[in-house]
């Protein structure tokens, strides 16, 4: 017999709704599988959107800002400061480059500038001087680099931790620093070279600044730098790289080896039919469109009910909307895979060279 | 007035081996003609005659030769072939009434008219009385003339009857065997039975014999 192509489409319509267990056992896994697959990835987008947000409120959030690429310069530290001058940024500061820089001081004697940990001066004054006029020298780091150039100064340094007070250090001309940072200061700090940039923003300015709305970002160098997303203060990692790391990742993956795997027992229910198909003379290409319209209708049931649970689960949960969109997207390459998936075994049932034992078998 | 020629099956230095395993069919040369006529192909298990008749419908293709189906025009059909299996003859879900208008439906008949031609099926068969049945409460003789009545609606010209006696009594074998032999009534078909029943090889008109690989008249 030579199916008509309606034919072909409506016998598989009525398989898909004569097949009693079986359609309820493929209907029951498509639907739990695409489920699956889209409330995972929405939770786990929901997950780290929630804990950004907390992060945020808790300040547990900075912006990193880099040099582009091939920027030998590097960041200017002060620019990096003034950004917390800004409305909406709780503050700024900068990481300071740790390689030696050539700084010429004053004539006939050379100076370098060493890295400085942020934070740590708090304040450089020169004593009846402009600021830019002179260079706080360290005690050991002049004799190692034989650096007698120094300048009055109140050299105000701070601490990284709470415990100790700033100590106030006055200085004259000629006098030596204790080595309290080991570092040698320019007054010109802090105006400097920076390796990076860091900005913590309020939590209601979030996304806007996230977005690299923050002014100022153009004087940071010569050339545009590089705004990086929020990262963890703790992790050092941003959002994206949690996101990618996520354990989602995976779970589509799992889903759809569950519907290959489910797909093979149906296929094995399957083959005595389709050999039966092929007995009354019907082609592969036939066979083939009857299995596929079968699995198309019972797919879009499956996926109804997939949707429709999915939605209810994202009201109950007030789930955020890129949550959701990463959800539908999950949902959708899940069932586009599971449905590659069907094909293949569809095509190998029909293309078995065994068909005539499935009808001895039986 | 032209005379319009018969469908024919013919087998032409068919060999067959599953895999890399001995060749089971050894240069078979065959021809069936639909005009009313049987064939029994009677062997020992295991020598090959399932899968003869699995080539000859179509649902095996063979490892070397060809199989050529002649005059099919206008037969509504692919291999020209239709099955009686020993178990698997219907769609278990299926009534037996859709299992037989399956074939005019597939041919893109409306289902009143598929369904009445179904309904003329069975009555032939014998079947009427279960024609709303599903096909998985019916017994194994009962769907063997499912399978015989769809082959009528189908006006398949030939009728591949694999081992019909296998899982049958011998009352039940009776009938089937006797629906069997009911559609050469319409002188168009060639009934091809694989047995190892001699009782139903006798009442074939020409007995093969499948020995080593090769077909034998008896």
């Amino acid at each position: 017999m030579t199916w008509r192509t309606s034919a072909a489409l409506r016998e598989g319509y009525l398989n898909a709704f004569s097949g009693g267990l079986r359609s309820m056992v493929v209907v029951a896994a498509l639907s739990t599988a695409i489920v699956a697959s889209g409330l995972a990835e929405s939770v786990a987008v929901q997950d780290l959107l929630d804990q950004e947000r907390d992060l945020a409120d808790a300040g547990g959030y900075i912006l990193i800002v880099e040099p582009s690429p091939g920027d030998t310069v590097g960041l200017d530290a002060s620019a990096c400061e003034r950004l917390r001058e800004q409305a909406d940024i709780r503050g700024s500061g900068s990481l300071l480059r740790s390689s030696l820089i050539g700084l010429e001081s004053s004539p006939g004697s050379q100076v370098r500038l060493l890295a400085v940990s942020p934070g740590l001066i708090n304040s450089v004054r020169m004593a009846g001087s402009p600021t830019g006029a002179g260079v706080a020298v360290g005690e050991g780091l002049s004799t190692e680099f034989g650096v007698t150039e120094g300048g009055a100064m109140a050299l105000e340094v701070g601490s990284t931790g709470a415990r100790s007070a700033p100590v106030v250090a006055v200085l004259e001309p000629g006098q030596l620093l204790e080595e309290a940072n080991r570092g040698i200061v320019s007054v010109e700090i802090p105006r400097g070279t920076a390796e990076r940039c860091f900005v913590s923003v309020e939590p209601s300015s979030y996304n806007r600044l996230r977005e690299g709305e923050i002014l100022g970002y153009a004087t940071l160098s010569q050339s545009t730098p590089i705004v990086r997303d929020f990262v963890q203060r703790g992790s050092g990692r941003s959002l994206a790289v949690q996101y990618e790391q996520r354990f989602t990742s995976y779970v589509w993956v799992v889903a759809a080896l569950f519907i290959f795997a489910m797909s093979t027992l149906v296929q094995r229910f399957r083959r005595s039919e389709t050999a039966l198909y092929r007995a009354l003379s019907s082609t592969r290409l036939e066979c083939f469109t009857i299995a596929l319209m079968e699995y198309l209708v019972l797919l879009a049931i499956a996926a109804a009910i997939a949707v429709q649970s999915a939605i209810f689960f994202w009201r109950i949960t007030d789930t955020d909307r890129p949550a959701i969109l990463h959800g539908v997207y999950s949902m959708a390459r899940l069932t586009l895979t599971g449905t590659f998936l069907q094909l293949f075994l569809i095509f190998l049932a029909v293309s078995s060279t065994r068909l005539l034992d499935a009808l001895k078998d039986r | 007035m032209t005379k319009t020629a018969a469908p024919t099956l013919s087998l032409r230095s068919v060999s067959h081996r599953f895999g890399r395993g001995p060749y089971i069919l050894k240069g078979i040369d065959a021809a069936f003609v639909a005009n009313g006529r049987s064939t029994a192909i009677h062997a020992p298990s295991g020598s090959g005659k399932t899968t003869l008749l699995g080539i000859l419908g179509g649902l095996i293709a063979p490892s070397t030769g060809r199989v050529q189906r002649s005059n099919l025009d206008g037969r509504g059909t692919q291999t020209g072939c239709a099955w009686v299996f020993q178990s698997t003859n219907a769609f278990g879900r299926r009534s037996a009434l859709e299992n037989v208008a399956i074939v005019a439906m597939a041919a893109g008949e409306p289902s009143n008219a598929a369904t009445e031609a179904a309904l003329r099926g069975l009555a032939s068969v014998g079947l009427s009385s279960v024609a709303h049945r599903p096909a998985r409460h019916l017994s194994g003789g009962e769907l063997q003339r499912v399978a015989i009545a769809r082959a009528l609606v189908a006006r398949m010209p030939f009728i591949l009857a694999d081992e019909p006696s296998g899982q049958l009594d011998a009352s039940t074998t009776a009938i089937v065997v006797d629906a069997l032999f009911e559609t050469l009534s319409s002188n168009g078909r060639h009934l091809i039975v694989v047995t190892h029943d001699t009782s139903i090889a006798a009442r074939c008109d020409l007995v093969l014999t499948l020995s080593d690989g090769a077909l034998r008249g008896a």
